[in-house]
């Protein structure tokens, strides 16, 4: 029931932001990108001596920079575990999402960890979906494991 | 010429403010800010600039629903979508270049209209990422948390005293609805959300419009008011943002840059000596802590004076002693004109119950997840 | 040097790697505030009510708290009889949610009687609402315009205290 304000019963309206769907291209670069992940191969870009990851379509001083493979092993930089939702229930399974950071990059992947024990410094590497349910997105690596 | 917050007002502070709708807060704030600064919305005001966001507000193109509840009807009005403090940092420009004398700056936020909280958070992150489907989009801060605890050695206890200094300090503070009688037992008894921040160490949501009118030093002597003097003001973006895997974790660049340049605006050196308390970010508990180092007020390990009681309101140096956002809550891109709201009052020595001795202020705020951009304000009695 | 990229067809766009599709969700209650809950709950009643500025006399459909022109307090509530002129008009071929209509639908504005106007302000009461009995022919070639309208009510049953309480706008 509505409750009363000055003048009586305030009122509400319901109303969305109503958008059928949104659909990202993945650009020029990003289709490289895409198509490497399909082959189960993470590329990240190079700047001068720096190499970055995730690859983007220019480097941070605009210059134009050159796609190359990113080698493992990734190191877990931070970690967090998502045990709520924002209304605070609880999620049926926790997830831990860690920032995973090849050798010699700056920046990394945001992704799933599976580890007994999460921990930074943890040395891991991706396990990607079947190559016939890949995409070319980011979630064509289901999620990151530790290695021996 | 010098620009001076002249006239502050606001109306909300609650989780809910069923009866009012966003523009009749607006101009609630607005006729209580006008009111205080002694100027006619209709006559006085050169320009007015109002800080939203379309999904905040459920309105697409929302920036043409700013003019009227605040008096810009047919009068210059620009709208940016940032946080307020952002829109002061405006108002300072126009100030100080001669553009206008007087500036109305307004912001607003409804979170209980927003039925689908976290689906407008999720849309905020990169496309790659929600193709994971994150189960808290708030993750972002958790990495944050993580990372700086193991660069500071910070633990998780005092994360926790964060937020039992603060939800404590609320108490005193009749805008503070999210304000709590807790202790560090309850905070680590508590399950995490985004480990390892609990429910007590994130700021809740709160209802608020606040209308903050900026004069030159000129107009301010000429009415008379309670001027404080906004002595320097700046933003900062992260390089990259939009990239948060380039994001330094467990730092806040943007603060750090936007402090060094409000600093040199104000003329400040040694921020600890020569500023009396700061209203700091504080929407997750480590927030506060991270904020104090980037801003040069506490060295790397800021919570060993946070232990020691020295950003207690009876310390060394106050911080947040308005009880903060974990206390006042977090109000979209309203959250940092509500920090300067507290800063002012304070240096007015209106502050009531929360009332800190200062002469002058930081207020430091940060845009929230998941962005990385923080504003940064030196203010003066 | 040119942008690199190049043209791509929309159904190209559906196998292409790397493609994100993503439907937000974002639902809201909009508090609809003090005037405009009085303003509802007076459809759910059969009525139009307006509200008077203090300063500048002029009345607000649908009513506000304040009057953005003095930027000052509103004052007197007024029902109004409902009748009035399309101001003007339009012919709509897609609904709200952008589907194809079988019939096109006669949208307008209506430019409400109310005491105290002349029916020439540029400023006035009015309400935006359907128009039934009126063709597409009459809303192109003009004649609608300025025509005598009335609301036309849903049954008092089916009122819920919204702006379809009133099905329309009928000639008279
Ligand atoms: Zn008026």
């Amino acid at each position: 029931m509505n409750k009363r304000g000055s003048h009586g019963e305030v009122a509400h309206v319901e109303g969305e932001m109503e958008v059928e769907k949104y659909v990202y291209p993945p650009g020029t670069l990003g289709e490289r990108v895409a198509e490497a992940l399909l082959e189960g191969k993470l590329l990240g870009i190079k700047c001068g001596n720096d190499l970055l990851v995730p690859a983007r379509p220019y480097c941070p001083d605009y210059g134009r920079g050159e796609l190359v493979e990113v080698q493992g092993p990734w190191t877990v930089e931070s970690y967090t575990i998502i045990y709520k939702d924002m209304r605070g229930e609880r999620l049926k399974e926790p997830q831990v999402i860690a920032l995973l950071k090849p050798e010699g990059a700056q920046g990394g992947l945001i992704h799933y960890l599976k580890a007994e024990k999460v921990f930074v410094g943890l040395k891991a590497r991706p396990v990607f979906k079947p190559r016939e349910e890949r995409r070319g997105v980011l979630s064509d690596i289901l999620y990151f494991i530790p290695v021996e | 010429m010098r620009a001076a917050v002249l006239g502050i007002g606001w109306h909300g502070f609650r989780p809910s403010v069923p009866e009012l709708s966003f523009a009749e807060m607006m101009y609630e704030a607005a006729v209580r800010a006008y009111e205080d600064a002694g100027v006619e919305a209709r006559e006085d005001i050169d320009v007015f600039v109002s800080c939203q966001e379309d999904f905040w507000e459920g309105i697409a193109i929302s920036d043409e629903f700013a003019p009227d509840p605040i008096g810009g009807v047919m009068r210059p009005t620009m709208t940016v979508a940032g946080d307020g403090l952002q829109c002061v940092g405006q108002a300072f420009m126009m100030i100080r270049s001669g553009l206008a004398e007087v500036v109305a700056v307004e912001t607003h936020a409804k979170p209980s209209d927003v039925k689908t909280l976290q689906g407008v958070y999720e849309l905020a992150l990169d496309p790659q990422l929600r193709t994971l489907g994150p189960g808290n989009p708030l993750f972002p801060a958790g990495l944050d948390a993580v990372a700086y605890m193991k660069r500071s050695g910070a633990e998780r206890e005092h994360l926790a005293l964060v937020a039992v200094k603060n939800r404590n300090r609320g108490l005193r503070n009749a805008r503070a609805p999210h304000a709590a009688r807790i202790t560090i037992e309850d905070v680590m008894a508590s399950e995490p959300v985004v480990y390892p921040l609990t429910a007590y160490e994130i700021a809740g949501y709160t209802d608020v419009a606040v209308n903050v009118v900026i004069a030159s030093e000129r107009k301010a002597r000429e009415l008379k008011g309670e001027p404080v003097w906004l002595e320097g003001i700046w933003w900062s973006t992260e390089v990259g943002s939009g990239t948060m895997e380039w994001h330094e974790w467990g730092r806040m660049p943007s603060m750090k840059a936007a402090a060094r340049e409000a600093y040199r605006q104000a003329g400040i050196s040694d921020p600890r000596r020569q500023t009396d308390f700061a209203e700091v970010e504080d929407r997750f508990s480590f927030m506060e802590l991270l904020s104090l180092e980037e801003l040069g007020l506490a060295p790397e390990g800021a919570h060993r004076l946070l232990e020691a009681g020295h950003f207690d309101a009876k310390g060394g140096y106050p911080v947040n002693p308005s009880g903060g956002s974990l206390s006042l809550g977090t109000s979209f891109e309203a959250t940092g004109l509500v920090r300067l709201l507290e800063a002012v009052l304070q240096l007015r020595g209106k502050a009531g119950g929360t009332q800190v001795e200062g002469e002058r202020a930081i207020v430091a705020s940060w845009r929230g997840v998941p962005t990385y951009t923080s504003i940064v304000a030196v203010l003066s009695r | 040097m040119g942008i690199p990229g190049r043209y791509v067809k929309e159904e190209e766009l559906k196998r292409m790697a790397g493609v994100i599709e993503y439907k937000p969700t974002a639902k809201y209650a909009y508090s609809a505030g003090q005037a405009l809950s009085v303003f509802l709950k007076g459809l759910r009643e059969g009525k139009i009510v307006g509200r008077t500025c203090n300063s500048c006399r002029r009345i607000m459909v649908p009513p506000r708290e304040f009057c953005e022109y003095c930027h000052s307090p509103a004052g007197e509530w007024v029902e109004l009889p409902g009748t009035g002129r399309v101001e003007t008009a339009s012919v709509s071929y897609i609904s709200a949610r952008r589907a194809k209509l079988r019939e096109p639908e006669v949208v307008a504005i209506i430019r409400l009687d109310a005491p105290g106007y002349r029916g020439d302000e540029p400023d006035f009461p009015g309400i935006f609402h359907r128009l039934c009995g009126v063709t597409e022919e009459e809303v192109k070639g003009g004649k609608v315009f300025g025509a005598r309208v009335r609301p036309r009510w849903r049954p008092e049953g089916e009122r819920r205290g919204s702006i379809t309480d009133i099905e329309c706008f009928e000639r008279w």
